[in-house]
């Protein structure tokens, strides 16, 4: 998995590249807690990721909650992805692009 | 005068005897009864001289000169009286009377008219029969023969026809003889056409001895060799076909699978098929790869080829062990590969085979996995039209094909014919259908990976699902259910690290996951989030459990031998 964050004034985009699985969902925490002290909204750029476990979703959740609910929106679910948002409630959860 | 002799009679029936001439010289007297006597002597004289009534009659009617003959016609008598003067001799005055009663006359003559009247009439009647005879032998013989003829000649037709002799009226032997001329004709025209239809039997009956041993060459259409199913269909189009199908498990284990289309039809396309099958099966088994199969296939083709009849075929080795597919292709068209996508084989397309002496055709190869089918056509079926005129179309085959890749049916050539049958019903059939097809049958695997609980063991798990025959989408699933039990496994189970057994089993229908593990007993089955009234934000739990079992066709769980022991289903096709 590779993570590139990149910083536009006080929104911080996380494009996300590969699986998120129990072995790299650390990584995502890591780049969260790195990026959510220096912005407001949060994008996790999902455009990439073929793969989420519920690690994955945990992360994301983290990440909803470091910078606060409705600052975080998660963009680019391919169909896979996708159906494991939705079948778990986070398509009504979080803010899908 | 005939008042005289009204009176006359009077007096002879009243006074006979009463002297009524009187001869005073020789003292002689007539009384009237002598009178009477001698008159009718005179009468009957006259008659036996030959006087005939009317004769006499008329000859006292025209005598003019004579004024003794008198006719009295009255309420007394119808009667010729005649009075004579005696004359000669020294006699005076002496009358002679003579009477002729003319009813009398006529009742002879009455006599007479009658049996003149039988006469003719029976003359009539004679004549009459006679007539008819001849009419009846003239003219309803005939007719009546005529009509018997016809009659058995059209109802009675194995009996057989003789000539018709009719003896009659002109017309009617003119009848005959047309009626002779035109049975003669029909006889001829009906023997012709039942030596056609003798003909056209034996021709029908050869043909379907021709079809039988042409199929008899053809292999069964279902065939299990253990690895692959095959199963093939040929409808020919006429009696006889020049489409082919072949397809045989070689010495090594592998299998050869073909399909052709000769040019033309009938007979000559019949025969030339059945070389071909020959040819290809013997080559087949020598080891070639398809494309030196062609080769040679082609070679020989061109130099046994009088008719210069050619052949498009597909040729096709499959390795089970390795699950390659080798092709080459002689001008026939594109066969697909029903994967996780539809495939067209469109590599390794060389010029239809029997035209060009040398031609080197060359190979492709496609890897096949379990569950995966080689299809295998000829034009008959792209080309069938409708009703309407219009082709079935590759488009229309590709869609359904799709659907079949996408319903995970293994029925694909029933399905293809169904739907062609649906589209061409009530269409004449112009060209032989056929179809194989080769399904790589999913083998029963098991792979058994004996982990410790430490969650970077989880790669191998996925490695080992990635190996499988599974649809992508299957695989996906199987991933995530591994890493959310594994996970779980090397979290909970142990206080320290353990020892995980994870096993990976698929077949031709299904997938199954199972995890054993030696720690706590815990039944990740029960108590699932209900994710209608999830919290997300304090409990974040029991997500990777629901999406496991949410997304499984089956899962139980048991403890046994102080092993918690977790079964997974998943269905193939799906």
């Amino acid at each position: 998995m590779k993570i590139n964050t990149t910083y536009e004034e006080k929104t911080c985009t996380l494009t996300v590249e590969g699986s998120i699985d129990a072995l790299t969902a650390p990584e995502l925490e890591q780049a969260v807690n790195t990026a959510a002290p220096q912005c407001e909204k949060m994008i996790i750029d999902m455009t990439d990721v073929d793969y989420i476990s519920s690690a994955g979703l945990r992360a994301v959740v983290g990440a909803n909650h470091k910078v606060g609910k409705g600052n975080l929106a998660v963009r680019g679910l391919s169909t896979n992805v996708y159906e494991i948002f939705r079948m778990t409630g986070f398509t009504k959860y979080l803010n899908i692009e | 005068m005939s008042e005289l002799i009204c009176r006359i009679n009077e007096k002879i029936k009243s006074e006979p005897d009463f002297s009524v001439i009187v001869d005073q010289g020789e003292n002689n007297s007539f009384t009237y009864a002598q009178l009477d006597l001698y008159a009718r002597r005179i009468a009957g004289k006259l008659r036996r001289m030959g006087v005939q009534p009317r004769d006499f009659y008329h000859s006292v009617l025209n005598d003019t000169s004579n004024k003794h003959f008198r006719h009295v016609n009255s309420k007394y008598a119808d009667t010729l009286i005649s009075y004579l003067p005696r004359t000669g001799g020294n006699v005076k005055d002496e009358i002679v009377a003579a009477e002729v009663s003319i009813s009398a006359v006529m009742k002879q003559l009455n006599r007479a008219f009658g049996i003149t009247a039988l006469m003719v009439i029976f003359l009539t009647v004679v004549m009459l029969v006679i007539f008819a005879i001849i009419i009846h032998k003239r003219v309803q013989n005939p007719a009546k023969i005529i009509s018997q003829k016809m009659s058995s000649f059209v109802h009675d037709r194995k009996k057989g026809y003789e000539k018709l002799e009719v003896k009659g009226s002109k017309e009617f032997t003119d009848m005959a003889d047309s009626f002779n001329i035109m049975t003669g004709e029909i006889d001829r025209y009906i023997s012709d056409i039942e030596a056609l239809n003798l003909e056209k039997h034996t021709r029908e009956a050869e043909l379907n001895i021709a079809r039988n041993i042409q199929m008899g060459l053809l292999r069964p259409t279902h065939t299990d060799t253990g690895s692959a199913d095959i199963r093939a269909y040929m409808l020919p189009a006429k009696d006889v076909g020049g489409d082919l199908y072949e397809y045989r498990v070689l010495g090594d284990g592998r299998i050869f699978a073909a399909i052709a289309d000769v040019s033309g039809k009938g007979i000559s396309a019949a025969l030339f098929m059945a070389h071909s099958v020959t040819l290809l099966s013997q080559y087949a088994q020598m080891g070639h790869t398809p494309a030196q199969i062609l080769t040679a296939f082609n070679d020989t083709l061109v130099t046994q080829n009088p008719g210069g009849l050619f052949i498009t075929t597909f040729i096709a080795i499959w390795n089970p062990e390795s699950g390659r597919l080798t092709y080459s292709n002689a001008g026939h068209n594109f066969p697909y590969v029903l994967s996780d996508a539809l495939v067209r084989l469109e590599e390794a397309h060389g010029v239809a085979a029997g035209l060009f002496e040398g031609e080197q055709y060359e190979d492709a190869f496609i890897d096949l996995k379990g569950g995966d089918i080689l299809f295998l056509y000829t034009d008959g079926v792209n080309e069938a039209k409708n009703t309407d005129g219009k082709f079935y179309s590759t488009e229309r085959l590709e869609e359904k094909l799709t659907a079949c890749i996408d319903s995970g049916t293994s029925e694909t050539l029933n399905d293809i014919l169904s739907d062609l049958n649906g589209f061409t019903e009530g269409a004449e059939q112009n060209d032989d259908i056929t179809m194989l097809t080769l399904r790589v049958k999913p083998q029963r695997t098991e792979k058994v990976l004996r982990l410790s609980s430490e969650i970077p063991q989880l790669v191998i798990i996925k490695e080992a699902i990635e190996k499988t025959d599974l649809s992508d989408r299957l695989k996906n699933k199987l991933i995530l259910a591994a890493e959310e039990m594994f996970v779980n496994i090397c979290s909970y189970a142990y206080d320290t690290v353990g020892e995980v057994e994870v096993r990976i089993a698929t077949d031709q229908s299904m997938a199954e996951l199972t995890f054993i593990d030696g720690g706590k007993p815990f039944d990740p089955t029960v108590e699932l989030p209900d994710i209608d009234d999830y919290d997300y934000e304090n409990t974040i739990g029991g997500l990777g459990r629901f999406l496991t079992f949410t997304m499984s066709d089956g899962y139980s769980y048991e403890y046994r031998d102080e092993k918690n022991i977790l079964t997974i289903i998943y269905k193939r096709g799906d």
